[in-house]
């Protein structure tokens, strides 16, 4: 067929582009409809790959195909080498992100040593430039990073625990959050296991593997994938560190207040504070946090955000976690500071006191609230700040 | 929340004449950006071309919205933001622009002066510095600048065209816009891909 010895063409202009210049970071389709000269329908400049749009599907097809061609054995006799599998699974998945085939076979070439966990992360960078939300390319993250971990692992088990660096975490100066600082990595499976998360090539690819997410959240709007694998990033490599989730929540209030309408973005904070109410008392023992404050602080962000930006219903959504939050909390001292008596008394007491605290902050946001978002100019801003009030007295009523 | 575009233009009697502009074009793919600013451009003229003198306007095309004004001695003004920046500071902007504007280009210039004849370089600075609508100017100070004018607003582009006009046809006539960008347009609005261009 005609357009085989095309593909077949095509595939290998796509090799050469890799391997001039395996820098490329980025790709896009080129409106060209029809083939207008003899030439290469690649374009590479500056490290970003163009690739003329009527080549695509013939691209496609060919590599396509004889991937499923080798994994169907037909015709019986072909034999496809581990960097032919490559290339072609590489020309599948920058035009179709969510192939699984395709990234099932790289997974069988990492498995056999043919391909690094490295280099293919990278790759998916780059395929997430074009597809941000691909479901298929973070799930083959996760497969990817899972290996990572394993290998190293597997490597440390055996040869000296960490340098004792430990000692120092008592005090930490939380100003200068990085993730370069020592934690202690407490999750059940790494028992035995030296601090993993200071080792530099993890901490650098675990960096690496956030940013990704970043960008893959600032190219879609409301990007759910990109930011649950940020959270998946957290909970398997990170075992939600307190240090890390502290950091992040620092690293992601200027994301949330240039995208103020991305739900998922916010989202993501209420993960992060959910991480830091869950291990509260080792927030205020070893880092001399208290998880009040930060809700607090939330608290303040989000109405300075509603101020400026009326009319963003993510804003106000994101407004009722943290009032709730704030409430939880305060229920939480509350019956903290109990006095101990007799047991009747104590239940009233305890009633009692929630809520006097809980009526005071009510009281508080209502009239915060109606005296500047009801009142303000913005109409879309009023209904909004009508059906907060309203969530507020059915919610302050359970 | 992000600014694209920032122009000035003279509003004539039989053409729109374009005067001066500055464009951020780096959250657009590296391919699409020469054909994103044009676009950008074709839309500040076609949005000028359609505002009456004296008024104010917020035309929303998708995820972007174009802000105008036309100032009663005809220098028009507009910006081009997602729906995230503040329309009020938009406006307020427009106006400083406007203003500082006059101030250098003398009014002979602005019916034939073009981008190369006339000295005016800063809208690139305004672009950068009000990125960040809390940072270039405190809130409650930006919303009392704005005198009363009423913004009206418009839900797509084709709503502040002639009852006749459609937009693809003016997309195939402009003599501004490249085969490339035409072409870009043509592919985009084929997949109904929202994030490429106007």
């Amino acid at each position: 067929m005609a357009n085989d010895s095309r593909g077949c063409r095509l595939l290998s202009d796509l090799n050469s582009a890799f391997r001039r210049d395996p820098e490329i970071d980025e790709y896009d389709f080129l409106p060209v409809p029809e083939p207008k000269h003899n030439r290469s329908p690649l374009v590479l400049q500056e490290h970003k790959l163009g690739i003329e749009s009527w080549s695509v599907k013939i691209l496609f097809q060919y590599a396509y195909n004889q991937l499923i061609g080798w994994r169907n054995n037909t015709p019986p006799t072909k034999f496809l080498d581990p960097t032919e599998l490559c290339s072609l699974t590489r020309a599948i998945l920058l035009v179709n992100a969510d192939c699984s085939t395709a990234w099932n076979t790289r997974k069988e070439l990492v498995d056999n040593g043919d391909l690094s966990v490295t280099e293919d992360l990278k790759f998916g960078g780059l395929v997430l430039k074009k597809h941000p939300k691909s479901p298929e390319t973070f799930s083959h993250r996760k497969w990817l990073l899972h290996r990572f971990i394993d290998n190293c692992l597997a490597s440390s088990i055996g040869s000296n625990t960490s340098s004792g660096s430990n000692a120092c975490d008592r005090f930490v100066n939380m100003e200068a959050i990085d993730l370069n600082m020592d934690a202690s990595f407490n999750g059940p499976n790494f028992d035995n296991a030296p601090d993993l998360i200071n080792q530099p090539d993890y901490n650098e690819l675990m960096r690496k593997e956030m940013n990704v997410c970043k960008n893959a959240a600032d190219n879609h709007p409301c990007n759910y994938n990109a930011w649950s694998h940020r959270i998946w990033v957290l909970q398997h490599c990170f075992n939600c560190s307190l240090q890390v989730v502290y950091g992040e929540l620092h690293s992601t209030e200027g994301w949330v207040t240039k995208h103020i309408s991305d739900h998922s973005g916010f989202h993501y904070r209420q993960f992060l504070l959910k991480c830091l109410s869950q291990q509260a008392e080792k927030l205020s023992e070893q880092f001399l946090l208290n998880y009040r404050n930060i809700v607090q602080k939330e608290m303040y962000l989000i109405t300075d955000l509603i101020k400026s930006y009326p009319g963003h219903e993510a804003l106000w959504y994101h407004r009722r976690y943290v009032f709730q939050s704030l409430c939880e909390s305060c229920d939480k001292i509350a019956m903290e500071t109990i006095q101990p008596c007799e047991k009747s008394q104590e239940n009233q007491q305890k009633k009692t006191k929630l809520e006097n605290e809980r009526q005071v902050l009510l009281m508080k946001e209502v009239d915060s609230v109606s005296n500047s978002d009801l009142a303000g100019r913005e109409k879309y801003n009023q209904q909004l700040a009508q059906k907060y009030l309203d969530w507020i007295q059915k919610y302050c009523r359970r | 929340m992000k600014l694209y575009c920032i122009a000035v233009l003279h509003k004539g009697e039989t053409k729109v004449n374009p005067l001066a502009s500055a464009h951020e074009l780096s959250s657009f793919g590296y391919f699409q950006r020469s054909s994103v600013k044009e676009f950008m451009d074709f839309t500040c003229k076609i949005v000028a071309e359609r505002t009456i003198v004296g008024s104010r306007a917020s035309v929303k095309e998708q995820e972007y919205i174009c802000h105008v004004y036309v100032r009663s001695d005809c220098l028009t003004g507009l910006v081009i933001a997602d729906h995230e920046y503040p329309q009020r500071v938009a406006h307020t902007l427009i106006n400083k622009v406007l203003e500082e504007f006059t101030g250098k280009v003398p009014k002979s210039q602005w019916p034939t002066a073009n981008s190369s004849t006339i000295v005016y370089g800063g809208l690139a600075d305004y672009l950068q510095k009000y990125q960040d609508p809390k940072q270039a100017d405190s809130m409650t100070k930006i919303q009392s600048e704005l005198d009363e004018t009423k913004i009206i607003l418009y839900d797509t582009i084709e709503k502040i065209l002639e009852r006749e006009e459609k937009l693809n046809d003016l997309v195939e006539k402009s003599e501004g816009l490249s085969m490339q960008s035409k072409a870009f347009y043509k592919t985009a609005r084929k997949t109904n891909s929202c994030c490429v261009i106007l």
